[in-house]
């Protein structure tokens, strides 16, 4: 692979530039293999292949953006071509230039971090584990109507090489299993989830008991059946470290996002330094973590990585950073320019989001709360930064009456509002769960990512039950 | 241009050369251009091709897929596919892909001008519509706009051969309004098929007005109330709800709300709803389905009696009823299932005026629309723009508002609909009200 970095490197340096002009190239290598059994069926058992290159020109203060499907140095060039006129083209509408910092350079080979290739196991062997997972939670009785089970892994390398002398070469890999179940009884229909996502290699799925966890998902979709209505209102709740983690993604994470904080499109412009939550919260993002389905030593623009402290005891400290954003803010990149594939341009992304460790047990929590609800696992959600107004979803609850966790609720979502939530925590959970592995949409990207935390108490939010 | 059908084809005689019993090709080959603003400045443009091949191989009843972004490692696809069917457990409910068949014709898919603008040209008329979408000091413009023109081909070992052009563009512009410490966005879509559709002035002059028109958000009190959705909110919640309901793929797994429910009225005041592929121009118009199979016309509910689902080959083959044509793909590698169209939703006979001035209590849903989160039958969902009636007037904006209800519910309670439509996209729909609904505000 040292000959495309030699490459990229030639393609570079065709292109005679001026002071504060940047070009990179970055070859995108990504393999994907799905398996989805459904009720004892094989719904899709399916090997994708994403090979391509994305090349970035930034002149005279505008972007410009191509692709190449082939990794010839002569259609590279000609990429790049592309993706010069484009920028050129741009330039006179430009309000203000584009940069990028010309102090970090970075040079890096970082392999595949796995002790199982899942490219070396047989396909027989995954489509066992969905199968098992799948047999367990349908296992559950006749109300289950649609039982799923999966595994997927996908093992992507990038190569980056920019005009500054930065030289990257990573590879990481996701993988994820997990369950479905939708369940039904007369007209009510209810669904339950569960998934172990990492960034590291098969030993992941070794590591998981199919039948544990389908049985476990089998028997949730069930009980769901007979759970109370959730109800509606503000009301004082207590989530779970999985809701935690979704929570604090769309709450803060979006919003803390450099690239909106620029434009003016999210409430947490202005913020550094400021208070934005309850002494005593502390919001962390590492993806450096080992493991965690967050997790890249470099980002798409070849950037390393390191842990990000957003708010500190309730302080905001800090955004997250592609090399535009931060060298407009006049900081340290931070690593958080990530690119889906090839197709798309690198953008403030989060990684492993969480609230930090307090000292309350989940009894005191419970007390804290006295009315509420006790929100289980996640089931997604989404925000608009630039009002601060953000949804998120669980899968399951329990009502809170007189500080004690009572009756089992249905699925239910809630809304807040990003600058009033964190002042409304009113207890801190003991320990860090990074429960919540899942997948982030922006801008028509999506990238893994995990979050978590421990339990939190937050007062006064709205619950949309009926 | 390369020759996508060619390409399907030579992949799809592999396949059966390899042994596979039913081979799919499908392709996408698409010119795009994209520009980006911020702050109502240009950051920058991007000039790129996308697309690439699915393959769907079955042996024995086992299927496997497999995808490239690059059409030239086809034939690896292929032989991935072919590979993965060989290791794959039996579907036993797969019947067939579709035979081939003849198309009807849709008209205005493609447009020539659109295609031929220049990425300057485009950028110079999308700044157009920024630049109104700021009308005084206070307001923070940002957008993107993306142009796509190019071809989709299916082919399958069973003589389908389907290749579509297109030309679509698509945006959105957000205006933000700080005043007196009070803040609002407004956001207005740009979709078309043609030239003459790309109106940034009219989406850029509609962004300021809501951004102004959302100041002074409020919180409200809970309680039971009335929701009226506008005429993109009534479409998006109907198009979602139903969507779910009549998918052929989720009636035979039993996971439809409305799987025992044909024939039966599902719906109060005699909603009738269409789902039509065939509107000239519309974003999601087509003489065939994803599959290559035909696509129809359907009345899904005449006076509130459902009267069909959807289906694709594999749900139509699994249920034993006729294949409608709506098998829909997410992306290259994902398997087809059945989806609408063009959604349609006839209009009523109240007047706008008249339905929000005999509104005592309620909230007006702007831009967005209820749904259930997968199969389930729970409605819970935020009211992303929104504003509380009482009395017969708009009093205000709200925020922190959420909406909790049932898909029952939902149909069974509309009491009113207008006589007015949006018609947007090859879509149209009136505005609807739906009463007694759990309101939950920040009060």
């Amino acid at each position: 692979m040292e000959e495309l970095i030699d490459r990229a490197r030639r393609v570079i340096e065709h292109f005679p530039l001026e002071r504060g002009a940047f070009l990179d190239v970055r070859f995108f290598l990504g393999e994907t293999t799905t398996i989805n059994i459904r009720r004892g069926v094989a719904e899709q058992i399916s090997s994708e292949s994403k090979i391509g290159v994305a090349l970035r020109a930034l002149i005279d203060g505008a972007w410009g953006f191509s692709t190449s499907k082939s990794f010839e140095e002569e259609d590279l060039l000609a990429a790049m071509g592309t993706a010069v006129s484009a920028a050129r083209a741009m330039a006179r509408s430009v309000g203000e230039p584009g940069i990028v910092p010309e102090e970090y350079v970075f040079e890096g080979r970082a392999p595949l971090r796995v002790e199982i290739d899942p490219r070396e196991i047989a396909l027989e062997d995954k489509v066992k584990v969905a199968v098992e997972l799948e047999k367990h939670i349908r296992g559950e009785g006749d109300q289950i109507k649609v039982s799923t089970g999966s595994l997927s892994d996908v093992v992507q390398r990038e190569i980056i090489v920019n005009s500054l002398g930065t030289e990257v070469d990573v590879s990481n890999c996701y993988i994820r299993v997990g369950g479905r179940a939708t369940s039904r009884e007369g007209t009510l229909i209810q669904n339950a989830s569960d998934s172990v996502g990492t960034s590291r290699g098969y030993e992941t799925v070794e590591g998981v008991d199919p039948a544990e966890m389908g049985t476990r998902i089998g028997k949730r979709a069930v009980a769901l059946l007979s759970a109370q209505s959730p109800p509606g209102g503000r009301m004082n709740l207590i989530m779970d470290p999985s809701l935690v983690g979704v929570f604090i993604h769309e709450a803060f994470g979006h919003a803390a996002e450099a690239d909106g904080v620029l434009g003016n499109m999210s409430v947490l412009a202005g913020k550094i330094g400021k208070q934005v939550g309850v002494p005593g919260i502390t919001v962390i993002d590492d993806p450096t973590i080992e493991g965690l389905r967050g997790s890249f030593p470099y980002d798409s623009e070849g950037t390393a990585t390191h842990r990000r402290v957003i708010v500190k005891d309730g302080i905001q400290k800090e955004y997250y950073h592609s090399l535009e954003t931060a060298a407009k803010m006049g900081v340290e990149p931070n690593g958080a320019g990530r690119a889906m594939d090839f197709n798309w341009k690198p953008i403030p992304r989060m990684g492993n989001t969480y609230i930090e460790t307090g000292d309350m047990s989940f009894e005191e929590l419970c007390q804290e709360v006295k009315e509420g609800v006790y929100l289980i696992k996640s089931y997604g959600g989404y925000v608009n930064p630039s009002i601060g107004q953000f949804f998120f979803s669980a899968q399951e609850g329990r009502l809170i009456k007189d500080g004690e966790v009572g009756p089992l609720i249905q699925n239910v979502s809630m809304s807040g509002l990003t600058l009033e939530v964190l002042a409304n925590v009113i207890g801190i959970g003991k320990g860090v769960d990074m429960a919540f592995p899942g997948t982030c949409g922006k801008g028509g990207q999506s990238a893994p990512v995990s979050g978590g935390g421990p339990h939190i108490a937050v007062a006064k939010v709205v619950v949309g039950g009926r | 241009m390369v020759d996508i059908l060619s390409a399907a084809k030579k992949g799809v005689e592999h396949g059966v050369s390899l042994g596979a019993d039913q081979v799919e090709i499908y392709v996408v080959n698409q010119s795009q251009v994209r520009i980006n603003v911020r702050k109502s400045h240009v950051v920058g443009g991007d000039i790129l091709e996308v697309g690439g091949a699915g393959v769907r191989v079955y042996k024995e009843k086992s299927l496997g897929i497999a995808s490239t972004t690059r059409l030239k490692e086809l034939r690896g696809a292929v032989e991935r596919a072919y590979h993965l069917a060989r290791g794959a457990p039996e579907d036993p409910y797969f019947k067939s892909l579709p035979e081939p068949s003849g198309y009807g014709s849709v008209e205005g898919l493609y447009d020539e001008e659109l295609k031929a603008l220049t990425f300057e040209e485009l950028t110079e008329k999308f700044m157009e519509g920024i630049e109104v979408a700021s009308p005084e000091d206070g307001f923070t413009v940002s957008g993107g706009l993306t142009r796509n023109a190019g071809e989709v081909a299916v082919v399958n070992s069973l003589g389908v051969e389907a290749l579509l052009r297109g030309t679509t563009i698509s945006g959105s512009i957000r205006s933000k309004i700080e005043r007196d410490g009070d803040l609002a966005v407004g956001s207005e879509r740009i979709m078309g098929r043609s030239l003459g559709e790309f109106n940034p002035i009219k989406a850029g002059n509609k962004a300021a007005e809501k951004a102004l028109a959302r100041l002074g958000a409020k919180k409200v009190m809970t309680g039971t109330m009335d929701v009226i959705l506008d005429f993109r909110s009534a479409r998006n919640s109907i198009a979602g709800i139903l969507g779910v309901g009549v998918s052929g793929l989720n009636v035979a797994l039993g996971t439809s709300f409305l799987s025992d429910k044909m024939g039966e009225v599902v719906a109060s005041l005699g909603l009738n709803v269409v789902d039509d592929p065939f509107i000239p121009g519309g974003m999601n118009s087509r003489p065939f389905d994803d599959e290559g199979a035909p696509a129809t016309r359907l009345g899904i509910l005449e006076e509130g009696v459902l009267k069909t689902f959807c289906t694709d080959s594999y749900s139509a083959g699994r249920l034993g009823i006729p294949n409608t044509g709506n098998a829909t793909r997410r992306g290259l590698t994902a398997k087809p299932s059945p989806g609408l169209t063009n959604l349609h939703v006839a209009p009523g006979d109240w007047a706008l005026e008249e339905l929000i001035s005999e509104t005592e209590k309620g909230v007006l849903v702007e831009d967005g629309g209820l749904r259930a989160r997968g199969a389930s039958t729970n409605i819970s969902s935020m009211v992303d723009n929104g504003y509380y009636v009482e009395n017969g007037e708009v009093i205000h904006p709200v925020k922190n508002t959420m909406v909790g209800t049932t898909v029952f519910a939902f149909l069974a309670n509309i009491d009113a609909i207008t006589k007015e439509v949006l018609k947007e996209g090859g879509s149209s729909s009136p505005v609807l009200r739906i009463t007694k609904v759990k309101v939950a505000g920040g009060l």
